[in-house]
């Protein structure tokens, strides 16, 4: 009888043990990479993600800026590390989905090595031009940007960058003749169509909204589908006079593949219970970003439709790089 | 004139609050720690303090950075000077005559003039600041494509000041940096050049690894299997302290480097760098004994760690003025104050006034701390020179290599650094001159791309450059430096090709 | 021309030696370079300056090489340090292996004690001072103070 009691006693051990282990999560130091930059936007949100899951699991979550290449270095590092749910890392629309259709030779698929967690926030992209350029709105643009001479210049934080994709979907569907000159970055780029050396650039909003609101550019549109909080009187570029256009970067957290269910279950729920905290809403609400939370398999719907919608841009748009 | 002096005095009031002196000076040594670890720089101080800020009031978050900031450009003298290290990008011409000062048993000096140098360069630029910020800003912000390019144009013209030896090794080594400059992706194309398939090498090779592993860890290398090791030694006071003739001598190249140095920081983007390679060769091309240069001059060390501490201070004044970053450490610092719901812009100054005089006596505050903390140090620091050599390069060679890899978390880059160690040493065994791979290491991207900018702005005329006056100038200036380096060799009488000087093995 | 011819009884000389090193470097990237458009004056592509600079590196290739008849011959070069500096890199190379692999501490103490013991041969007690010292002081300094992720080993040290 008692042998039968201690079987009992194994086998229920044994089935709820890997839970309860589970459960533990995280028993030592949690690994969030960032493939960006230190500094900027997307760094800033990987490091608020990093703090508030680091309140709520009272285990450090160290930040690791890796940034580089469009934020491909950080994210291979991601892939490459082991598979126990320890190594988490920022991925965005740049280096999830835009990638696979821009770099032939890219190290990872983002649909078969990258386990999504949750998507964190929409980073509101908006359209710029200097204040001498005569238009306020997208259909005023759309004509002088068709000039051949006197044409308008755009600026970008590179080839293959989420400003430069914006600003090629723009010309292939309004069929104008805008010249790319790409940057090292963002910020010299918007300081160029400040200064008016260029004319135009599509880059954060966040970025745009302290020049705006001095006169010192002149915001034409958001590039989402649906107006910006932090800036509602400011139309879709869609509203404005280009019907369709849609470009929503966003950012998210993912881990590699393999990793254990449950963990994913566990960082999808803290994180998405952070997303609800005041404050987490009013540091994003001052970053310019939208929050956005939901299930990984909502997260993992969302990079499979933009790696095929941002595949069209690309092609559309005739951009080739390499990796 | 007068409001300027009251709203100065309104500033120091700012930042002699107990609490911000506090900030100030524990930024300043946490800077000058970070700045003397080979590898990590300004950088990566700030980066690695920003979170600390998010929870501190924003003049104080922006003076702890800055302190940080300016510390990182002093210390990062200390190790150039002491062991040849490089401490960051900016510090690599300090490493030329820096260290020979050292060989010569003269480090104490060297160390000295670089922090009081650095000290006068500091207070100008905060004075250029202070007075002239938004004049300043609205001429910076004049600079487009077609300017950089003639910019840049003008510092890889410097490279012929540079080095006494050989014309053609130099250019050789000019060449070698340019290509390494390469390495990487093309933001223009979107093509990732020379990478071999390494993920890693995508964003290129970095100065800072390539800096230390050439100069630091070649000297290694070299030194630590010769028979005798070199002489512990043993300076005495006297010999600390600089003598009345290195700071007669120093005295016009801490001016010159501090108005060149001002003049490039001011310029939005990453050309501040070049400002120390620019100054040096400034001053062997207004010496009298140029062939001293590379053996200890001191005005190789004056020149260029004014014109490095002056270019920072002089980085502020767009990021003040016109809330725009001059480059990756004013984004970070602009990010600071952003994230504190202060929006940076033209209209800084007048809405917020406490931050920015706050901020501009809080430099003149750090400044003055900074040589307070140094100069004592000096004695110090060379007494880091009594340690037998033996101790020494082990320690020396793991400080470089967790420096390396801790600026981007990345093995690549200590790899890096190892390479560039053996080559540099086969360099200086084959007599060549390391300082122009650095500069062209530096110079080669921001010039192909501000070219290649140029030319898609204007649809490909050259002509664009002629359109632009501030361009035009520059150009003249650079075709004016060229012809002016290339006459000895064309009308001197003397055996051109010793002139040239390739028979002897030029030092490095 | 036979002036040179009788000077160069020494062999090779160094200055010829990395002339024509360099010149096969700039071969090499040129070959490298092939795969990248060129494009045009007006309108240079990824490979344009990078083919530039090749042709430049070869052309002063070939004039460092063809003046260096009168430079130190390359047997005279001095190496008396190569085999210690081959040592050192090896040891380093080592090392930035181990790195991720076996955490900081233990690898930069494992280094200073291969330096400062089996290369320079001091007494042990000293050696394995310094090797802890200095790997567990510059990891609270560098890992903990200034936050940098150093990287553990498996054991998590």
């Amino acid at each position: 009888m008692r042998i039968v009691l201690q079987a009992v006693m194994v086998v229920v051990l044994a089935a709820v043990w890997p839970a309860l282990a589970q459960q533990q999560y995280p028993v030592k130091p949690v690994r969030l990479i960032v493939p960006f930059a230190p500094g900027g936007p997307n760094d800033i949100l990987g490091r608020l993600v990093g703090q508030k899951l680091t309140e709520q699991w009272g285990q450090p979550v160290i930040i690791e800026n890796r940034g580089g290449a469009g934020g491909t270095i950080g994210l291979e590092a991601a892939v490459r590390s082991p598979k126990d749910g320890y190594t988490l890392a920022m991925g965005g629309t740049s280096n999830l989905t835009v990638a696979p259709s821009l770099y032939e030779k890219l190290t990872y698929d983002p649909l078969k090595d990258v386990t999504p967690i949750i998507n964190v926030a929409a980073v509101p992209y908006a359209l710029a031009v200097n204040p001498t350029v005569p238009a306020k709105t997208a259909r005023e643009l759309i004509p002088i940007a068709s000039r051949k001479t006197g044409y308008l210049s755009y600026g970008s934080s590179g080839m293959g960058s989420m400003s430069s994709l914006a600003a090629e979907l723009f010309k292939s569907m309004s069929k104008t003749q805008i010249v790319h000159v790409p940057y090292k970055g963002t910020a010299p780029a918007l300081t160029d169509v400040v200064s008016g050396q260029i004319d135009l650039m599509f880059a954060d909003l966040a970025l745009i909204k302290p020049f705006a609101e001095r006169g010192r550019l002149r915001a034409i549109g958001v590039t989402g589908l649906k107006r910006s909080v932090a800036m509602k009187e400011l139309p879709t570029v869609a509203e404005s006079g280009l019907p369709g256009y849609d470009i929503e970067p966003w950012f998210g957290v993912i881990t590699t593949e393999g990793a254990p269910r449950a963990v994913v279950t566990r960082v999808n729920a803290a994180i998405a219970a952070a997303l609800k905290s005041p404050d987490v809403l009013q540091r994003l609400a001052a970053l310019g970003y939208e929050p956005l939370g939901g299930t990984p398999e909502q997260f993992a719907a969302t990079i499979k439709s933009d790696i095929s919608k941002y595949a069209t841009v690309v092609k559309a748009a005739g951009i080739k790089a390499e990796l | 004139m007068i409001e300027t002096f009251n709203s100065l005095m309104m500033g120091f009031s700012v930042a002699f609050q107990p609490q911000v002196l506090m900030y100030a000076f524990f930024g300043c040594i946490i800077g000058t720690l970070v700045g003397m670890m080979p590898g990590l720089g300004p950088l990566a101080g700030i980066s690695l303090l920003l979170p600390a800020t998010f929870g501190l009031n924003p003049i104080i978050a922006i003076v702890l950075l800055s302190g940080v900031y300016y510390g990182a450009m002093y210390g990062g003298s200390t190790t150039s000077i002491l062991m040849r290290i490089p401490g960051e990008a900016a510090s690599v011409m300090t490493c030329v005559d820096g260290y020979a000062m050292t060989q010569q048993g003269r480090a104490g000096p060297a160390l000295a003039i670089a922090a009081i140098g650095s000290f006068v360069a500091g207070t100008l630029g905060v004075i250029g600041l202070m007075l002239l910020a938004p004049t300043l800003a609205d001429f910076a912000l004049r600079f487009g494509p077609p300017e950089y390019t003639a910019l840049l144009l003008m510092g890889l013209f410097v490279l012929a000041y540079m080095s006494g030896g050989s014309m053609l090794k130099t250019l050789a080594m000019a060449v070698f940096g340019l290509l390494l400059g390469m390495i990487g992706i093309d933001v223009m194309s979107g093509y990732t050049r020379f990478s071999f398939g390494i993920t890693e090498l995508g964003d290129g090779v970095g100065i800072v690894p390539v800096a230390v592993g050439l100069f630091g860890i070649s000297e290694i290398l070299m030194t630590a299997g010769q028979a005798d090791p070199p002489k512990v030694q043993q300076p005495s006071l006297r010999q600390l302290i600089p003598t009345a003739g290195d700071l007669r001598h120093s005295a016009a190249p801490i001016l010159r480097g501090s108005l060149l140095g001002f003049m490039i920081g001011i310029i939005p983007g990453s050309a501040h760098i070049i400002s120390s390679f620019v100054s040096y060769g400034m001053e062997r091309r207004l010496s009298k004994n140029p062939e001293r240069f590379g053996h200890g001059a001191i005005e190789g060390v004056a020149g260029p760690e004014s014109a490095n501490n002056a270019a920072a201070t002089g980085a502020f004044v767009p990021m003040l003025a016109l809330g725009i970053p001059t480059g990756p450490v004013t984004a970070v610092m602009l990010a600071a104050i952003m994230v504190h719901g202060i929006l940076p812009g033209p209209m800084l100054i007048q809405q917020q006034p406490d931050l920015f005089w706050g901020f501009v006596a809080s430099m003149y505050v750090g400044n003055v701390v900074l040589l307070v903390l140094n100069l004592p140090m000096v004695g110090l620091f060379v007494n880091l020179l009594r340690i037998p050599y033996a101790y020494l390069y082990p320690c020396i060679l793991a400080f470089c290599i967790v420096g390396c890899y801790s600026v981007s978390n990345n093995t690549m880059d200590v790899w890096i650094m190892l390479a560039m160690g053996v080559v540099g040493y086969v360099l200086r065994k084959f007599g060549f001159d390391l300082a122009p791979v650095a500069l062209g290491l530096v110079l080669g991207p921001m010039l192909e791309l501000s070219l290649r900018q140029a030319l898609a702005m204007s649809g490909g005329e050259y002509s664009i450059f002629l359109h632009r006056p501030i361009a035009v100038t520059m150009l003249v200036i650079a075709a004016v430096m060229l012809l002016f380096a290339i006459k000895p060799l064309i009308f001197k009488g003397k055996d051109w090709r010793s002139k040239v000087g390739l028979d002897e093995p030029a030092d490095s | 021309m036979t002036e040179t011819q009788v000077q160069q009884d020494g062999g090779l000389r160094s200055d010829q030696a990395s002339g024509l090193t360099l010149l096969a470097l700039a071969v090499w990237v040129g070959w490298l370079n092939l795969e990248f458009p060129v494009g045009t004056l007006a309108e240079p592509g990824p490979g344009y300056v990078p083919q530039l600079l090749a042709v430049g590196l070869g052309v002063i290739g070939i004039l460092v090489a063809a003046f260096g008849s009168r430079s130190t011959p390359l047997s005279a070069l001095p190496w008396p340090e190569a085999t210690r500096a081959l040592v050192i890199m090896t040891a380093c190379v080592l090392a930035t292996y181990a790195l991720e692999r076996i955490g900081y501490r233990i690898t930069i103490a494992a280094l200073l004690v291969f330096f400062l013991g089996v290369i320079e041969r001091k007494a042990w007690w000293m050696t394995a001072l310094v090797a802890a010292v200095f790997s567990l002081a510059s990891h609270y300094v560098v890992g903990v103070m200034l936050k940098v992720p150093l990287p553990r080993g498996p054991w998590g040290f």
